[in-house]
């Protein structure tokens, strides 16, 4: 046994959205700050990166649990 | 009168089924929010979903802790009644039904205006009746099949409905994802977003306006503690799905916006108020030929979701005050069948109707009935926060499976209670949209009160004729209650803590005597 927990499809599915948030609103704040800094610019780049980068800590904390650090 | 001649709603909505109805209402909201809210905030339109979205966060929380804890039909109104007592509850109840009838004529409004993206000659048809110059009765006619058709469908029952929801729910997740990945890749210009946030930022009372409508995506959180009633596990599964609707739809809302000023100016949404989502995929290079039919499509069924979730909520809604003595028992008939509030069903979609027709006698529909849209929302949110913080006090007993964060402990009566610092703020916030409301809703300021003031002539005349007082509450064995309901739900863990709760207390307080 490895140890590792199985990830269903669910688990998989938001793993890949968090993925997907996380490089969208890398995407729209590189875009914002180095073309035309905006506040909603701004707002809605740093939202998807956190929620995004939050979501991942949860797997990631449940990848280190289980063994895989 | 047996359990038999008594049908009572099934608890049948699952997980996904809870969450799905919750988006397939608040998640809808951008098909029909974006053009509206466009030509009234124009260039601050993503500041003004921002400012809508950041106060929505705190009312999901507070829906969320009170809908886990009392997991029955009612919602806000029987939070309130719960919280602040008979009266208040009815208004409550009174400012939400208000919404829901508007959400069923709105909704299937925009329903109609999206399957138009194929039918310009529909979309942009205009006569003289009479006074009422430039309206479209055709687009008028289709919102009213639309609505015929729901009220079909809820009749049958919460089964087949919800799935219907789930199905589409789904698609709609992944084609909206879609465009707003896709369009910020390759079709959107920040260059454009902020020449029109510098040109074009509206006046402070457009921004008003734009921000109050923005809060139109609310009613979905109610729609999930509408569900509670018929959610399996609701302690358990409505803080779940409550929490990823909210930052879900929030996430959708901020992004359209922010992607449509950073495509389109703001003037081309605006005046295809009727379609913009579909207007906004259409643009994005490359998958726009396919994008834009494809959404305007899927629109037209995620509104009629939405539009759907009208009925389901304000029967449920109903079914809920004539329980609990607000209204008459006429309404809390079930179907023998179906198990599903016939009456309520067809009562208040036909108000849908009637609001329906009425606002089609103006040039736009589609604004008109918003601005009436938002008045009960904020009244009857306001009212809920003013109970969250009531029942922290009034009732620490119930076990809350989630709580708003951000409490300060406090002693009150020889007790600890958690005070909800965000609690205030949220209130404080949504009072401050009302205040926005009655300042430049010119429909809504008028049609709000006088439908509230109707509704309390009939609750008068009711509560007198039954001997019942109508500003004092009547005297109900609550704690009875939260037991059946805790039992019915399943929720036996929280059934125990409660009790462990109660008989503390009564041991307490024999200890004072």
């Amino acid at each position: 046994m490895s140890g590792q927990p199985a990830l269903n499809w669910v688990d998989r599915y938001r793993l890949g959205t968090s993925v997907l948030m996380a490089l969208l609103g890398a995407v729209v704040l590189y875009r914002v700050l180095s073309a035309a800094p905006s506040l909603p610019g701004v707002l809605l780049g740093g939202a998807l990166l956190a929620f995004g980068l939050y979501r991942l800590s949860f797997y990631w904390k449940r990848w280190r649990g289980a063994g895989g650090r | 009168m047996t359990a038999e001649s008594k049908p009572e709603l099934r608890r049948d909505v699952t997980v996904w089924g809870s969450f799905m109805w919750g988006y397939a209402d608040v998640g809808a909201d951008i098909y029909a929010a974006l053009g509206l809210v466009m030509a009234a905030a124009q260039g601050g339109a993503g500041l003004a979903f921002g400012v809508a979205g950041l106060i929505y966060i705190l009312i999901g929380l507070a829906y969320t802790e009170l809908a886990s804890a009392y997991p029955v039909a009612g919602g806000g109104q029987y939070f309130t009644l719960r919280g602040l007592g008979d009266f208040w509850g009815f208004v409550a109840g009174s400012a939400l039904l208000l919404d829901y009838t508007i959400d069923v004529a709105l909704f299937a409004t925009a329903s109609a205006g999206y399957i138009n993206f194929f039918i310009p000659a529909f979309k942009h048809f205009s006569m003289n009746l009479g006074p009422f110059r430039g309206i479209n009765p055709i687009w008028g006619m289709e919102a009213l099949v639309l609505i015929g058709f729901l009220i079909w469908l809820n009749i049958r029952g919460v089964r087949e409905s919800s799935l219907f929801n789930e199905i589409i729910g789904a698609i709609d997740l992944v084609t909206e994802s879609s465009i707003i990945v896709l369009g910020f890749l390759f079709a959107w210009r920040p260059e454009l977003l902020v020449h029109q946030w510098h040109t074009q930022f509206p006046t402070l009372k457009k921004f008003m306006y734009g921000s109050s409508l923005a809060i139109i995506s609310f009613v979905g959180l109610e729609s999930i503690s509408q569900a509670a009633q018929e959610t399996r596990r609701p302690a358990t599964v409505i803080p779940r799905t409550s929490l990823v609707l909210i930052f879900t739809v929030f996430i959708f809302a901020l992004s359209f916006s922010t992607l449509g000023l950073g495509i389109l100016p703001w003037q081309v949404l605006a005046a295809n108020e009727g379609d913009p989502v579909a207007t906004l995929a259409h643009s994005i290079p490359l998958i726009g030929a396919l994008a834009g039919p494809f959404t305007a499509l899927l629109g037209a069924t995620i509104l009629l979701i939405s539009s759907n979730t009208g009925v389901m909520g304000s029967s449920r809604l109903t079914y809920s005050m004539s329980d609990l003595g607000l209204i008459s028992e006429w309404f809390h008939k079930v179907h023998p069948r179906y198990h599903t509030p016939v009456r309520t069903i067809v009562v208040f979609a036909l108000i849908g109707v009637v609001q329906t027709v009425l606002s089609f006698l103006t040039p736009r529909a589609m604004d008109t009935l918003g601005n009436m849209y938002a008045f009960g929302a904020t009244l009857g949110y306001t009212l809920v926060f003013i109970s969250l913080i009531k029942l922290r006090f009034s009732d620490p007993y119930s076990p809350r499976p989630y709580k708003v964060p951000l409490n300060v402990p406090i002693q009150w009566r020889g007790r600890t209670v958690e005070f909800p610092v965000l609690g205030v703020i949220g209130m404080l916030g949504v009072f401050g949209v009302l205040v926005e409301v009655v300042l430049t809703h010119q429909i809504g300021r008028i049609a709000g009160p006088a439908w509230v003031v109707a509704c309390f002539l009939y609750f008068a005349w009711y509560r007198r004729r039954h001997g019942m007082p109508i500003f004092r509450s009547v005297p109900r064995e609550w704690e009875k209650q939260q037991v059946a309901v805790l039992t019915s739900a399943e929720e036996f863990d929280l059934l125990e803590e409660y009790r462990f709760a109660l008989a503390d207390r009564d041991r307490r307080q024999k200890g004072n005597r």
